[in-house]
């Protein structure tokens, strides 16, 4: 199994939702009180539930791009033990049809790749994928030394340089490293936990708890709670267009104000990235230098 | 107010005389009903009935007809609103077969206002009633959103007393649960309160309606009496009564 962990956990399902307060149904309930439709004439709960999962990915989407903290997950993984088609060594996301561990289908985009176990320890740097298969050289000197990753596909494609003994890397008199046995810590950005949409009688989320009863934690949105009125706002929108009504003003600009915040967020990370890219230009960095593993 | 005083009232706004005296000359109506009801000088009794059950029908239609193109829900309540006496209610246990169940209503519904199941717990659902193009649209199978349980009026054949609800509930959630199914239905023909020894429906019984519509109905039977017997000189003077804003609604 190459994916060994999640958090620490060896089951998805196993994350605890953001939510201290807001379940799903507290949110449907909210939404349809809002929208004068509490009484399932023309909207129906289904209809809520599939509305409240489609806000929640949308402004999961949002916070992850502006790299905000919430859906940020510590992947534990091993080399696979066969090389992949690209001849280089590779995790596979899918977990090796572990469908508890199929990070492949709940990540939301890889952040940072660390090497963490045995001796060797440090930071993998981010490389294009040309790069990865261009470095893929007997004859690479110069990055004989370098560890580097892409994220393709179901994959994490990894570069060890050839003073680094790894899967693909065997047969050399004698390697400075060997990281054919090391954890590889992939930090990373998940997507967010939904609604089962299954009915309430056998559903694990969508549980219709009364408030005077305690909810169990599958029954919380995945969303941290200063965000749910812009998830409640956006739900109103949604129901309100399913009956063809307008969208009221206030809730439009609550939500186009809420987005534009985490859009403006989102704009103020990558500038970041780039000024960091445009320093390392310069040779002055806050990154790792070429050839530290 | 009762068959034989309906029957009393629109003999004598038609002029008409009725024979209510009893064996001692007295008005038999001040003491009691009527055995049988006399025929006026004009009118056979079975004419007024005829008259009168149609006078209902055509108040009930003018309700409908004003509440057709509105939301049904809207509409139930306009209903419930004018007509709070009529509203009945029967209920039936939830039994569901295949995720829909089939049942048949004693009455001959003429308007659905409500469907609603409840739990053991009392916990309230409002089941939702469509009509035949919208159930269509709901049970589309492109669309993976199974929708809450509703209701489906269906009609029956002519002639039966009885009319047939579906219920569907995909979601297996009001099985076992008490259904509260709230209608106004077809009111009962006068003619059939012939035999007044039957002390369910007999002359003494009130007029099947609510009862605030009751000068409306009067109006119109004596239309239709006079329309019957083409009394040309009463009938501008009644036509103006009808449309007057002021009988609107009774």
């Amino acid at each position: 199994m190459p994916i060994t962990t999640i958090n620490g956990l060896t089951d998805i399902a196993q994350i605890r939702p953001l939510s201290k307060f807001w379940t799903y149904y507290r949110i449907a309930s909210e939404a349809q009180v809002l929208t004068n439709t509490v009484n399932n004439e023309k909207v129906q709960e289904t209809n809520v539930r599939y509305h409240i999962n489609a806000a929640i990915s949308h402004i999961a989407d949002l916070l992850s791009l502006a790299m905000e903290p919430w859906y940020g997950v510590n992947i534990k993984a091993t080399i696979e033990a066969s090389a992949h088609d690209f001849g280089l060594d590779y995790v596979d996301l899918t977990s090796g049809g572990n469908t508890a561990l199929d990070m492949a289908r709940f990540l939301h985009h890889i952040e940072r790749v660390n090497i963490a176990s045995g001796t060797r320890k440090g930071n993998m740097t981010k490389w294009d994928l040309s790069m990865l298969t261009q470095q893929k050289s007997d004859w690479n000197v110069q990055h004989a030394q370098t560890a580097a990753w892409t994220h393709f596909g179901n994959d994490l494609l990894l570069l060890f340089g050839n003073d680094i003994e790894s899967t693909v890397n065997t047969g050399a008199a004698s390697y400075s490293y060997d990281v054919t046995s090391s954890d590889i810590v992939i930090a990373a950005y998940r997507q967010p936990l939904l609604d089962d949409m299954l009915v309430p009688s056998t559903s694990i989320t969508y549980l219709r708890t009364k408030d005077s009863s305690a909810p169990t934690i599958t029954e919380f949105v995945d969303l941290p709670d200063k965000y749910c009125k812009l998830l409640i706002d956006m739900v109103q929108a949604s129901i309100l267009q399913q009956i063809n009504v307008d969208v009221p003003k206030a809730v439009e600009q609550n939500i186009n104000q809420a987005t534009a915040q985490l859009t403006q967020m989102i704009e103020a990370k990558r500038q970041f990235e780039v000024n960091s890219k445009q320093g390392f230009d310069r040779g002055i960095t806050r990154l790792t230098p070429p050839g530290a593993v | 107010m009762r068959i034989w005083e309906a029957h009393k009232a629109l003999s004598l706004a038609l002029g008409d005389t009725v024979n209510f005296l009893d064996a001692n000359g007295l008005d038999a109506t001040i003491i009691s009903p009527p055995n049988s009801m006399p025929d006026g000088v004009w009118l056979l009794h079975s004419l007024r009935n005829s008259q009168i059950y149609r006078a209902m029908l055509k108040v009930y239609n003018e309700i409908i007809m004003s509440v057709a193109p509105l939301d049904r829900q809207i509409a139930g309540s306009v209903i419930e609103k004018i007509m709070p006496n009529t509203i009945l209610t029967e209920t039936q246990t939830i039994a569901l077969n295949n995720s829909a169940q089939t049942m048949a209503l004693d009455s001959k519904i003429i308007y659905l206002t409500k469907v609603y199941c409840r739990n053991e717990n009392n916990d309230v659902y409002p089941i939702p009633i469509k009509n035949g193009i919208e159930v269509n649209a709901l049970l589309n199978t492109r669309n993976v959103q199974n929708p809450d349980a509703f209701a489906y009026l269906f009609n029956v054949e002519l002639g039966y007393d009885v009319s047939i609800l579906h219920i569907y509930d995909f979601k297996n959630e009001i099985d076992g649960m008490t259904a509260y199914i709230s209608f106004i239905k077809y009111p009962r023909n006068p003619a059939i309160a012939i035999d007044n020894s039957n002390p369910d429906y007999n002359w003494n019984s009130e007029l099947d309606i609510e009862e605030i519509l009751i000068p409306k109905v009067l109006s119109y039977a004596k239309l239709y009496a006079l329309q019957e017997h083409q009394d040309m000189e009463l009938l501008p003077a009644l036509q103006m009564e009808l449309i007057s804003p002021n009988q609107q609604g009774g």
